[in-house]
């Protein structure tokens, strides 16, 4: 899957994007593995890098269809609608990496659609697996005013070079890369990247500022400034040196801990500075550096349809019924005069079959071929002449494609959680869907506010980018007895501002079924609690964690499945979350020793995050170890020892918890060690903020190896 | 791997066509709502004999959608699930598995396989009462494969010919009439209804 250097670090020709060999090998492997001659793992991460997953269904494949900044055109839309109807179940999928994703697929399908999707320019190799992923930008860039210039040539210039590129076919883990037109709004996303680039000029030189390291997840990390300034032309060898340190230096084995993030936080900032520019050193002059960017700039060349026009107060008076607030809502005007970009908001993401070849057809009428998926799930058609806007809303209403709550509350972004994902703990989809009935059904206000956003995980991994929403909710679940029933975590604080250079914490686990209500609560508080121009999230750190804790404590209280049945079922999920496996005595319910003691982890968790906000490090830090002995404790005393016996815990949990095949998450299980060493010394700020989160995670592992051990023993 | 042109080239492929979707029209009201239909798919999902016995696999939840198919039944040879067309809603079969015989022989397997299910489907105590009804007389049979049956003149005569006889059995002879879409975009297809006299 490499090809091989003839200098080191140079591809001196840029490979052609699709290569119609690879989909031929894909057919021929396809074929080996079915017959017994690939080994399942193997086969896992070859099919990986062309973007075909696994789903939490059997049998079944969702496919990632790589689409470098989200840019389609109007054939496109048209293969990407007949492949969904013919290979999936015909539904796209926007994700928040400007991606399609389709679901349901037969494996067996793969190589024919990847031929169909190649033959408009569309590969999905590197879409998934341990590779660079999506490149992402601005899906306004080149016609928002508030960019020195437009990153879409360089971004595509990124997002070729790197394609295939030998320096990124053995990483340990995904990388990913983001394109911002500007420092300060909320479109590029690029300090949340593994590398982020950033548009600045200086001295008439277009160039990036770059970020390297950031990353969501369950352990989220802001991205470190590498370079304050780099000249264009150095886009490209930088991100290759990246890359290079990234699969050089980058851990393999333990995957929570492979993203080029903890390989910085492994080496510090500095060396991993130091190593880049080693690196950057040894390159030498590449052509394919300057083909990518002449190629990328070919191709990503763009104009409008129709000459520029102007819409006045009495056109849109006189448009048809919804068009105000459609144009107040979800129309922008571009930086260049007489053209606006027009949002197309997609429920949870998804557009039909239908709704898109109808959307080709209206493109071709408006606009032909700039047309851009967004990171919030949504469709931007740009260079939309400004009199052509009454007429294109209309055409959009009869496909129902106009819906007016573009940069609203109900425009919420889910990732796919439980519907389809192997990760999901409780269902996005499903929290998103019940709120925009709710919203469609009495809460419209609440639905139409623009000062509050809510972004929604199935998971920590946070494929929704809960922690850079106003509301964030990521899924998890809370075992009660035998039971267990979902919940979301409540992030509060974070924001997609400044390129989201800052990310909400956790402040409470409510009830997957009160969630609604808590988002209706939180505007609620923040209405009764803003000063004057104050951001909701600026409310909420304000108001602090305890304050919000206690606001949100009657959705956290989860009582007995006897008493609140419907709280053991997820959102849009008529059926139970999980099926108990209570032992059906009549006796009642027994909570063993481990769950009191995994509810006082998670309780003194909490009070670490308490200290840490209060400004004692100190307690902070010892708390947070006590909690993480607390949990260990806890799967302890399912193996029979006994607090009173006075044992080591670290050193019991490593011997029953850890090791091969142990139950518990290894990269998890280092965190009690490790914070065991530290016991007694004062961390300095960022591991002390890092080490509160590794006491979640831990807690929570704790919690989730629990479940399974309680369920095999009932077993 | 096929090419394009190559693709072009077996244009024709009907015989080896599997991909067959068909839909029954409900005599109900595009306001139907798809929650009583996830509702029964949530439970055909774990009724472990119907599992066994259809191959189910899990269901697919669209009803935020405003129309398409807005809830769906996965399984391993075949979707089924009710989906909001321009008409109004209607029960779609989408068969994915293999076929046997000849076109006419495979197109008779797939409606009949989707009026058993759609039948199965209605019959569900918490579909709504106005919703269980098909349009007497009334379906589409949508040939889902491009590659194997693009949307010409030539593949229209052929597909009419092999499911005239198959209609002619099930709906009776001369009862119906079809009518057909020649967008080459868009996938083959044959909408019957009943033909008025």
């Amino acid at each position: 899957m490499t090809t091989p250097l003839s200098r080191p670090g140079s591809l001196e020709v840029l490979q052609p994007l699709v290569q119609p060999d690879e989909v031929d090998a894909f057919a021929t492997t396809l074929a080996r593995y079915r017959e017994g001659k690939v080994a399942e793992k193997v086969f896992t991460e070859y099919r990986l890098r062309f973007g075909t997953y696994g789903q939490r269904q059997d049998g079944v494949q969702m496919q990632r269809i790589k689409i470098p900044m989200g840019r389609v055109t109007a054939r496109q839309l048209e293969v990407l609608a007949e492949i969904a109807e013919e290979y999936a179940d015909g539904i796209s999928h926007v994700t928040t990496r400007q991606d399609i994703q389709i679901h349901f697929l037969k494996l067996e399908d793969a190589p024919a659609m990847f031929a169909r999707l190649g033959d408009v320019g569309i590969t999905c190799r590197e879409a998934c697996g341990n590779s660079v992923r999506n490149v992402t930008a601005c899906a306004e860039a080149g016609v928002c005013a508030g960019a020195p210039f437009d990153v879409t040539p360089y971004a595509q210039a990124t997002a070729r070079f790197l394609l295939r590129h030998p320096d990124t076919q053995d990483m340990g883990r995904k990388f990913k890369i983001s394109f911002s037109g500007c420092a300060d709004k909320p479109c590029g996303l690029a300090r949340m990247h593994d590398l982020g680039a950033v548009a600045k000029v200086r001295d008439g030189v277009e160039g990036f500022e770059v970020w390297v390291g950031g990353g969501l997840g369950p352990v989220p990390m802001q991205a470190k400034l590498l370079h304050d300034f780099i000249p264009a032309t150095e886009l490209l060898p930088t991100a290759q040196a990246i890359t290079r340190v990234f699969a050089r230096l980058g851990e393999k084995k333990i995957r929570s801990r492979a993203r080029i993030k903890f390989l910085i936080e492994k080496l510090g900032f500095e060396a991993f500075a130091r190593q880049v520019a080693e690196e950057r050193g040894k390159l030498t002059e590449d052509p394919a550096w300057t083909d990518a960017f002449e190629e990328g700039a070919r191709d990503v060349a763009e104009g409008p349809l129709k000459p520029p026009s102007t819409l006045d107060a009495a056109a849109i008076d006189a448009a048809g019924p919804g068009f105000r607030a459609f144009y107040e809502n979800n129309v922008r005007s571009q930086a260049q005069s007489g053209y606006a970009t027009v949002t197309l908001t997609l429920p949870l993401g998804d557009v039909t079959s239908d709704q898109l070849f109808g959307l080709a057809d209206v493109c071709r009428a408006y606009v032909e071929d700039t047309i851009r998926f967004t990171a919030d799930q949504n469709i931007v058609l740009r260079w939309v002449s400004l009199a052509d806007l009454p007429a294109l809303h209309a055409d959009l209403v009869a496909l129902d494609l106009a819906r007016a709550d573009g940069g609203t509350l109900a425009n919420v972004t889910a990732c796919p959680g439980t519907d389809s994902c192997k990760l999901g703990i409780a269902s996005s989809r499903g929290l998103a869907g019940t709120l925009l009935e709710r919203f469609a059904n009495g809460l419209a206000d609440l639905g139409a506010r623009k000062d509050v956003s809510v972004k929604i995980s199935g998971c920590p991994n946070a494929c929704g980018q809960h922690h850079v929403a106003a509301i964030g909710l990521a899924g998890s679940s809370k075992r009660k007895g035998q039971s267990v029933a979902p919940v979301f975590q409540v992030f509060l604080g974070g924001t997609t501002e400044n390129n989201a250079d800052r990310f909400g914490a956790t402040v409470a686990k409510v009830a997957a079924r009160r969630a609604p209500e808590v988002v209706a609560h939180l505007t609620k508080l923040y209405d009764g609690e803003k000063e004057d121009g104050e951001s909701f999230t600026g409310t909420m750190l304000r108001l602090g964690r305890a304050r919000l804790a206690e606001e949100l404590a009657p959705y956290a209280d989860i009582p007995e499945r006897d008493t609140a049945p419907e709280l053991y079922r997820d959102n849009k999920q008529p059926w139970e979350y999980v099926r108990t496996v209570g032992v059906g005595e009549c006796a009642g319910e027994v909570v063993s020793q481990a769950e009191f003691m995994l509810e006082d982890a998670e309780r003194l968790a909490f009070e670490a995050s308490l200290a840490l906000e209060k400004g004692d490090a100190q307690l902070a830090s010892t708390t947070a170890f006590e909690a993480m002995r607390a949990a260990a404790d806890a799967l302890l005393s399912t193996r029979g020892l006994l607090k009173s016996d006075g044992y080591d815990p670290v050193a019991e949990f490593e011997k029953h918890f850890t090791g091969e095949g142990a139950p518990f998450f290894p990269g998890t299980a280092a965190y009690i060690k490790k914070a065991a060493a530290e016991n007694g010394s004062a961390p300095d700020a960022e591991r002390l903020t890092r080490k509160l989160t590794e006491t979640h995670l831990f807690v929570e592992e704790a919690n989730v190896v629990y479940g399974k051990l309680a369920g095999a023993q009932v077993k | 791997m096929m090419t394009a042109a190559a693709r072009q080239d077996e244009a024709v492929g009907l015989a080896s066509l599997t991909r067959i979707d068909v839909l029954l029209p409900l005599e109900a009201d595009p306001s139907l709502r798809a929650e009583p239909f996830i509702e029964v798919f949530g439970r055909w999902r774990v009724d472990e004999s119907r599992v066994s016995r259809l191959g189910l696999n899990d269901l697919a939840d669209y009803a935020h959608l405003p129309s398409g198919p807005k809830a769906l039944m996965i399984a391993d040879g075949f979707h089924l699930g009710v989906t909001w067309e321009q008409d109004g809603p209607a029960v779609i079969y989408s068969h994915r598995g293999p076929l046997e015989g000849d076109l006419s022989a495979r197109f008779g397997r797939v409606i009949d396989t989707a009026r058993a299910l759609a039948g199965e489907l209605l019959a569900e105590p918490a579909v709504p009462e106005a919703a269980r009804r098909i349009v007497e007389g009334a379906l589409t049979v949508i040939l889902n494969d491009r590659e194997r049956a693009p949307n010409t003149p030539a593949v229209r005569e052929q597909a009419a010919a092999a499911l005239a006889p198959v209609l002619d059995a099930r709906l009776g002879a001369g009862a119906w009439i079809a009518g057909t879409d020649d967008d080459p975009r868009r996938r083959t297809t044959f909408r019957v209804s009943p033909k008025v006299t």
